[in-house]
């Protein structure tokens, strides 16, 4: 015992000095993660969360995983919609987008009037995009009606629910199957232009129309 | 390489939320005491660190590839400011300020300029509602987002994320009502 040093009264200066910056290791200067190098020393200080804490947190968790379930349980609208859209085929689709142009081309094509063609069913990465293209008697193109859009995903839904009124407005101000690309729906927008383009080529091939 | 792009897309969104959310719960858990004693304190905050970093890493080329894939529709001005996407304006509203405030978290601690602790508690705290919108980015813009899968994964990620904060909030109220006691 009495042979070893005592380190606070140590006059070996090199000794101190290693003292010194064994502690200053310990102790950066500033900075929000200081706490990291003094941790270690104040481990027996640190509080651990009590008790009644970790089953007031288990709790919140537990309700919070029950409110995003429920959240979940009661907004499937996306979902829904895409499989009743894909269970009931091309008539809700063309329904859901442009419904009184369908039933009112049908009409009018049967009295001589308007002539629908159904243009090519292009499949992309997100499903299957295929239009009708209803042309007036004078072969203008009058109305564009979305019989498949990509619904396999509720967010394809949602995307082509505000995609396909743009793409079909433009398309008619245009009277062109070249539409401007709707951003986010790039896929859509040029299956929808390959689609409606089959079917004006066809509409002026059987003579309906002389737009291109 | 369009495709690649897109996966690339989802992959690194994927990876980077659940780096972010382990970030998050390595802090709270940090912050909160509840690191055990086999585990040195300072291991836990460097892997904190560590996480929050790579988190942002990931969401910097989830960003990109977004960026450089052709059909997303994201182009300089979606990346940068909010709101201005032509579809899906809200949805990557949030992904973009959740980018913001992870940002800010991160390059207020790391290159330790801002040594003002109130300004960085607040800065640091921003990166919770980060989180928080980059969660709901991941499900309003997610391919897979609507899938049970995905679903569950979020409600774990959740969980864990709210079970690490509320330790750290009842903590808090733990301290402030001994403290009380005290005075």
């Amino acid at each position: 015992m009495s042979n070893e040093p005592d380190l606070p009264n140590t006059p070996d200066a090199a000794l101190a000095a290693r003292l010194e910056r064994l502690n200053a290791s310990r102790q950066p200067a500033t900075g929000p993660s200081s706490r990291a190098s003094a941790a270690p020393r104040a481990t027996s200080k640190r509080q651990h969360p009590s008790k009644g804490s970790r089953v007031a947190s288990l709790g919140l968790s537990v309700a919070a995983t029950g409110a995003l379930s429920a959240l979940f349980a009661l907004h499937p609208a996306t979902a829904s919609a895409a499989a009743a859209a894909t269970t009931s085929g091309t008539a809700t689709s063309g329904a859901s987008t442009n419904g009184a142009l369908t039933s009112g081309a049908s009409t009018a094509a049967a009295s001589g009037g308007p002539t629908t063609v159904t243009g090519t069913a292009d499949s992309n990465r997100w499903g299957v995009v295929q239009v009708a293209a209803v042309f007036g008697s004078d072969g203008s193109l009058t109305a564009v009606n979305v019989l498949q859009s990509p619904d396999s995903q509720g967010r394809s839904v949602s995307i082509n629910a505000s995609a396909t009124p743009i793409l079909t407005s433009e398309a008619l101000a245009a009277q062109s199957a070249k539409v401007h690309t709707v951003s986010g729906a790039t896929y859509t927008s040029n299956s929808y232009e390959r689609s409606l383009q089959a079917a004006i080529d066809s509409a002026r091939a059987s003579g309906t129309t002389t737009i291109s | 390489m369009q495709s690649a792009m897109w996966y690339l897309t989802r992959s690194t969104g994927i990876v980077g939320t659940v780096l972010a959310v382990a970030a998050l719960v390595w802090g709270f858990l940090f912050s909160a005491r509840a690191t055990g004693t086999k585990l040195r304190p300072n291991w836990w905050l460097d892997l904190h660190n560590w996480l929050g970093g790579l988190a942002l890493v990931f969401i910097g080329v989830h960003v990109i590839a977004s960026w450089l894939d052709a059909n997303s529709g994201i182009g300089v001005p979606q990346i940068f400011v909010p709101g201005t996407s032509d579809s899906a304006a809200w949805p990557i509203a949030w992904g973009v300020i959740a980018t913001y405030l992870l940002s800010i978290a991160v390059f207020t601690t790391w290159p330790r300029r801002l040594r003002n602790r109130r300004w960085w508690r607040v800065a640091h705290l921003g990166s919770v509602v980060g989180l928080a919108l980059g969660l709901v980015h991941s499900y309003q813009t997610g391919t897979d987002a609507s899938s049970n899968v995905a679903r569950a994964g979020l409600v774990a990620l959740a969980a864990i994320a709210v079970y690490a904060l509320g330790l750290r909030v009842f903590g808090q109220l733990d301290k402030l009502r001994s403290r009380g006691r005290q005075a």
